[in-house]
This record gives C-alpha cells, structure tokens and sequence, in this order.
C-alpha cells in the first residue's frame, strides 16, 4: 500500500515537473500581458511612456459615462449578432446541401472553404476596391443591369458602411461554419432517417425532429467560437473602414486601437479592452446554458 | 568504428565552425531602417542603394521596413513604448518637436554641415531649440493643380485662377457621369491636409503665433463652407478617400480637375499615357486671402537615441548620410519624378533636366510641382499672415498640433460639415473645443 502511494506521489510529481515549462510559458504568453493590461488600466499613459500616475477607476468611470463606448458597444453588438447569424444560417444551409450527394461534390465543398483560405489582408483589399464607388466592379454591374442608378457608398455612407463590412465578414469566415456542421451531419446514423421515412415523416419534419437536435449542440458550439472571434475582430472593419465614416463602424477594438494610437490614452484603451473582455465573459456565460441543455434534450 | 566516427567528427567540425564565425557574426552591426516609401520604384531604389552600402561597409546590415502612410506612426508609436525603434525612421514634421523633446532623436547637426548646410532649400532645416533632429530627403507638394485641358477646352473653360473660377469649372465639368472636382473626405490625414491649405488659403490658420487655439476662424468656416459646396461636384464615395483614391479615381478619366501631390503625373505617365497627354499641372487657385497656400512639408529620416531602444547609431548615421545625399538623392528624387522634391538645391535642377524624358519632355510640369514657394505645413502654420499674395512664417514651431492631426480631428470636422450637415461655423466650434481640450492637457 505505501509502495503504490509512493509511486503515485511519484508519478505526480513527474507530472507536475512535466507539466511546470508548459505552463510557465502559458503564464508569460497570457497572464503577463493580462495583469499588463490591468495595471495600464488603472494609469494615465501618455504617448511614448510606459507607465504613468495611478488613477485607481478614473478609467473605468470614463469609459462608462462616454457616449462613445457604448456607440462602439452598440455597433460591436451590430457586427457581432449580425455576422454570427448569417454565418451560421448560410453554414447549416449549404452543410446540408453538401451532405447530400451529387456530381462535383468534391469540387464544391472545395470551393466553398476558399474564402476561409485567403489571407485576411488580401480578401479586404480586393474587397475594398469591389465596393469602390467609382472603380468598383459591385456598382458597375448593379448599374449595369439596371438594379440601381448611381453607385451606392458601400463604405462612405453611415447607413452602408456596417452592412458591407458584415457581408465581407460573413463571406470570410462562413465556411468554418459549413466545416464543423458537415462534420457532425455526416454522423447522423442513417437508420434514424430510414425509420422516419417508413413512419411517414416529411424531409421538414426529418430535419426538425433529427437532424435539427442532433447538429444543435455543434451549431451553438461553432456559434459560440464564432461569436468570441467575431467580438475582438479587429483587421478586417479596420482596413475595411478605419471606424468611419464618423463612428458608423467602430466596434470595442476598434475604439481600444483608436484609443491607444490615435488618442494617445493607453490607459483609457486598456479599461476599454478589460471592459469588452467582461462583456464578452457575460454573453459566453449565456452561451454555455444554452449548449447545456441543447445537450440534455439531445 | 569508422562509420561511428564519421557523424563526431562531423558534429565537432560544425561546432568548430560555428565557434570560428561568431566573433565575426558579432561584429555585424544591424541598423534597421523605417519608411513609408511603398512604390515598387523606391523599394528597388532602396534595396540597390542598400546592397552598395553594405558591400562598401561589409560589418553593417541594413533591415528595411517598409510601412504604409497610414499605419506608419502607429507602427511608430508602438515602437516607443516598447522602446524597440528602429534606428532611422521616416518622421513627419508635426512629430519633430515632441519627438526631441522626449529624447527620442539624436542631432543631426554635424552630418548637414558636412552635407552643406547652404544647400538645403530654406525652411526645410528645422532646428529644435538651436539643434536639427531630421534631414530632409524630399519635399511633398500637396497643393499641384492637375487639370484635364481637353475636357477645359470642350466646355469653353479655362484655367481656374481662384475658388470662384475653381467651382465654376467644377460644375461645368460636372455631368454624364464625370466629375468636375475630387477631395478626401475620410477620416485620415490627407484629408486634414486638404482642409489645412483651404484654410489658410482663406485667410484662417489653426493657431496664433502664441500658440492659443484660433480654429474657430472665419478663414476655417469659409473653407468648410467651400468644400460642402465642392462635394456637390465630386465622387460620392468621398467619405472614405485617402492618398490613393484622389489618384485611382483620377486614373479613370471621370475627373476634370483635382488637387494633389505629382505621384498623380507621374503614375499617369506610366500607366494611362492618353491621360498623360491630357493632363497639366497649374498653380493653386488663389482663395479669399489673396493667394493659394501650399501644403508642402519635408519628408524627413530621424535617428533614433538609444533611450527609445536604437542600438547601432554611428552605423546608422553612415548609412542615413549616405542614403539621403549625393547622386542617391538624385537617384531616389527620379523614382517618382516630379513627386519627389530634392531637398538641395543643386540636386534639384540636375532632377529636372534627368527627369524630363519621363515626362515627354514637359519639364514645366516639373517646375510647377518643384514650386514650394508661399507654402505651409502643420508645424510652420501657427500665426501665419496672408499679405499682398504672399505668406508670411511667424518662424513659430508649434509643439501641439501633431496631436491634433493624429487625432484626425480636421478630417471629422470635414464630415461632420460635409455628411452630418453641420453648419461650418458649428464644426468649427466643436474642432475648436475638441483641439483646445487637446492643448490644455498637453500642457499639464
């Protein structure tokens, strides 16, 4: 018995020794630019200078009572909600129609992850000159054929610019979603779809009583990731848009980059930053029960 | 046995050789180097002049980092704080002042002495109290006037001399999906220094000559109500333009006249030849006050001090100096001729005379982008006077307005009147507001 409790205090202690370098560079990769931006929250830094007089919440208490935040709050919740659930209705859509099976199918579902291949850099410069008003190839073939008159202001007009920067985001990033969805529709057993057939349900009533509860889980979950992603996406409304025109599209990190380099306040950008992350702490806290009991009802 | 033998003796070889090279190793000095030059014209330029310094001066290499206009001061900014500066860096003038005062620039007085202190145009040495902390290596003229004579000469119309002539061209040009006039409305500095010489072409400037706040100024509302009358004559998609787009939108031959720096010629020599043809250059049409102020403003290096992270500064002093005069001056002033000014005068006329053959020998379009005369920039601006056609400097540098501009708070004073149809006078009031809270706080 002590022998065996040895050699468990022996294995733990290897385990513990195996384990010490991993985390110690988890701490320094993670916790050291966490606690790094704590501290910058709770200083007044000003450009070129690393630390500055602490000003304990003043940061905080700015962020909370400035119009500005919860503008960018507001379009943060605009870009996020609205990429996510076109994403995820256009994933579930073509997953299912690649699952079926027909000529090219290879080809197609190929095809269909491109976007998600191409640098970030490079699909938003192609896509800023598409939507250019003058030079853009968008308005020339919506004039063209005769939908529109004159070319619509893809990124200048306020009431434009957050739609065009959410369709470069979902054509970006909708693939992941037809990704994990096909993933989890090709393991739906076919008998489940065979005895449904014979009992004389409908292809609506086999996709809301099996294939529905079955992907759910999966589909929040790739909701989930595609939600925290979506909340700290930075480059592409960046390059896209800058935050214009005015404020019409400056999300959380946008507001936090302009804070820091624009602005200069790298102590109002940090409270900003610590800000979001609470938010988004919140919104994945909601998240979570709802993949709980999509869970428990499966 | 012998096989056995064979990888020892390879793996003390290679560790002998290793050993053997790293004094040598440690004895190259590495100078990294920062611009914003992105033209495939000025990388070749620099990659060329850096491979013939660095066989001429075998224990320094050269890291060029080339960054965009728009990103370069954060890229900057970042460098500070983490104090990781490269040791040359491309500084704007409105940054010099703040910059030396932090301690983040070494002075550069001996190496334009030896490169001849007379020989620099004048006004594009700043000293920071008594010491110069940039050398020029081109001079940007934002205010050339670039017109198409053939769609002039169709209407009946001629070079516009002043803003009245300047929107009535514009709105004759205008029709049949052409434009007769092109400005940047987005939120980046282009379109402060847009706003900046209508401004103090109207008699306006963004400061006195104590340094107090005078943006709220007729001469201020007088240009934005200008520029929202303008905007009736330009692309609609002005809200987004920067740098590129006053060129790119030009190229397509929709635009009649358009205000810019001489990168616009010289691309259109190259790649639209028609539109080459078709186009010149005139002065800036002459505003309220009396005259057309330029922007023009000093493309400068720094160097960096070792308080900011810059190691290897006597090996980078070598090669700024080399880069930034003699015939490589004249070399990189010809990669985009005219857009590039030669900062010394004796380089300029050699530049105009070499560059004339990619111009189809029109050197008067040259001499109309060289034309710096009665001109202003950020720095130089504070309390300027509009006299008889003619600007006068106070000689006051102003420390505060980099702020202001990397705040980008002209260019949102220009939406603000351009799309939110805030009156002039009420943009100028909250740019007002918004600068002097600037001031203020930099003056704590």
């Amino acid at each position: 018995m002590a022998e065996s409790h040895n050699s468990l205090s022996g294995d733990r202690f290897l385990a513990y020794a195996t384990l010490t370098p991993s985390a110690f560079v988890l701490f320094l990769l993670a916790g050291v630019p966490t606690v790094t931006v704590f501290l910058t929250s709770m200083q007044d830094i000003g450009m070129g200078e690393t630390s500055g007089p602490f000003i304990g919440l003043d940061n905080f208490i700015w962020a909370l009572s400035d119009p500005t935040f919860y503008s960018a709050l507001w379009h943060t919740f605009v870009w996020v909600f609205g990429s996510v659930s076109i994403e995820m209705v256009l994933g579930l859509g073509l997953a299912l129609l690649l699952n079926r099976t027909f000529v090219f199918r290879g080809a197609a579902r190929a095809i269909i992850l491109a976007p998600y291949l191409v640098p970030t850099v490079v699909a938003v410069m192609t896509w800023r000159y598409m939507f250019h008003d003058i030079v853009g190839i968008i308005n020339a073939v919506l004039i063209d054929v005769g939908i529109i008159d004159g070319p619509l202001l893809w990124l200048s007009s306020q009431s434009l610019a957050m739609f065009s920067v959410i369709m470069v985001g979902v054509w970006k990033f909708f693939p992941f979603a037809v990704i994990a969805l096909l993933g989890i529709l090709q393991s739906i057993p076919q008998e489940q779809y065979e005895a449904a057939r014979i009992d004389g349900a409908s292809p609506f009533q086999q996709f809301m009583r099996i294939t529905l509860p079955y992907v759910m889980p999966v589909f929040l979950l790739t909701a989930l990731l595609r939600t925290i992603w979506s909340f700290h996406k930075f480059e592409i409304i960046y390059l896209m848009t800058g935050g214009g025109p005015l404020d019409s599209t400056t999300t959380l990190p946008i507001l936090v980059y302009l804070k820091a380099f624009s602005d200069f306040e790298f102590g109002r950008a940090a409270a900003v930053a610590i800000l979001t992350f609470g938010i988004l702490c919140i919104l994945l806290g909601g998240y979570f029960i709802l993949i709980k009991r999509a869970e428990a009802r499966q | 046995m012998f096989l056995r033998k064979i990888p020892c003796a390879t793996i003390v070889a290679g560790v002998a050789v290793c050993l053997l090279s790293l004094p040598a190793m440690a004895q190259v000095k590495t100078v990294r180097f920062l611009h914003n030059e992105t033209d495939p014209p000025s990388i070749e330029f620099y990659n060329k002049a850096i491979n013939e310094f660095e066989a001429q001066n075998p224990d320094i290499k050269i890291a060029m980092e080339a960054v965009s206009t728009d990103g370069r001061l954060q890229k900057v900014l970042a460098a500070v704080n983490s104090k990781t500066m490269p040791e040359i860096f491309k500084i704007l003038p409105e940054e010099r002042f703040l910059f030396a005062n932090k301690g983040y620039l070494v002075p550069l007085d001996d190496m334009i002495d030896e490169i001849g202190r007379d020989d620099y145009l004048p006004g594009s040495l700043v000293p920071v109290d008594g010491k110069v902390y940039d050398v020029p290596y081109s001079l940007g003229n934002f205010s050339v006037l670039w017109q198409r004579d053939d769609l002039l000469k169709a209407k009946g119309l001629s070079t516009p001399k002043n803003w009245t002539d300047l929107e009535a061209d514009a709105k004759a040009l205008t029709g049949d999906g052409n434009y007769g006039f092109i400005f940047p409305a987005g939120k980046n500095r282009m379109t402060s220094i847009f706003l900046s010489h209508l401004i103090w072409s109207a008699g306006g400037t963004y400061f006195d000559k104590d340094l107090n706040v005078t943006f709220d100024n007729p001469g201020t509302i007088k240009a934005l109500a200008f520029l929202k009358r303008m905007a009736q004559y330009s692309p609609k998609g002005i809200g987004s333009y920067s740098y590129g787009d006053m060129i790119n939108v030009y190229m397509t031959g929709k635009v009649g006249l358009d205000i810019y720096a001489s990168r616009l010629i010289a691309n259109a020599a190259l790649t639209t030849p028609k539109l080459f043809d078709e186009t010149s250059a005139a002065a800036l049409p002459a505003g309220p006050s009396g005259v057309g102020v330029k922007f023009v403003n000093a493309n400068s290096f720094a160097l960096s001090s070792e308080a900011v992270g810059a190691k290897n500064i006597d090996a980078a002093r070598k090669f700024l100096k080399f880069i930034v005069s003699g015939d490589r001056l004249k070399e990189f002033s010809l990669t985009v001729h005219p857009h590039l000014i030669p900062p010394l005068k004796d380089v300029q006329e050699e530049v105009i005379k070499d560059g004339a053959a990619s111009l189809k020998g029109r050197e008067e379009i040259a001499r109309i982008a060289f034309d710096t005369s009665n001109s202003l920039d950020f720095e130089s601006e504070a309390g300027a006077q509009f006299k008889d056609g003619k600007v006068i400097r106070s000689g006051v540098i102003n420390p505060y307005i980099g702020s202001i501009v990397a705040r980008g708070i002209p260019a949102e004073v220009v939406q603000r009147v351009v799309f939110q149809d805030e009156t002039p006078e009420d943009a100028a009031a909250w740019g007002q507001k918004r600068m002097q809270d600037i001031v203020d706080n930099l003056k704590k």
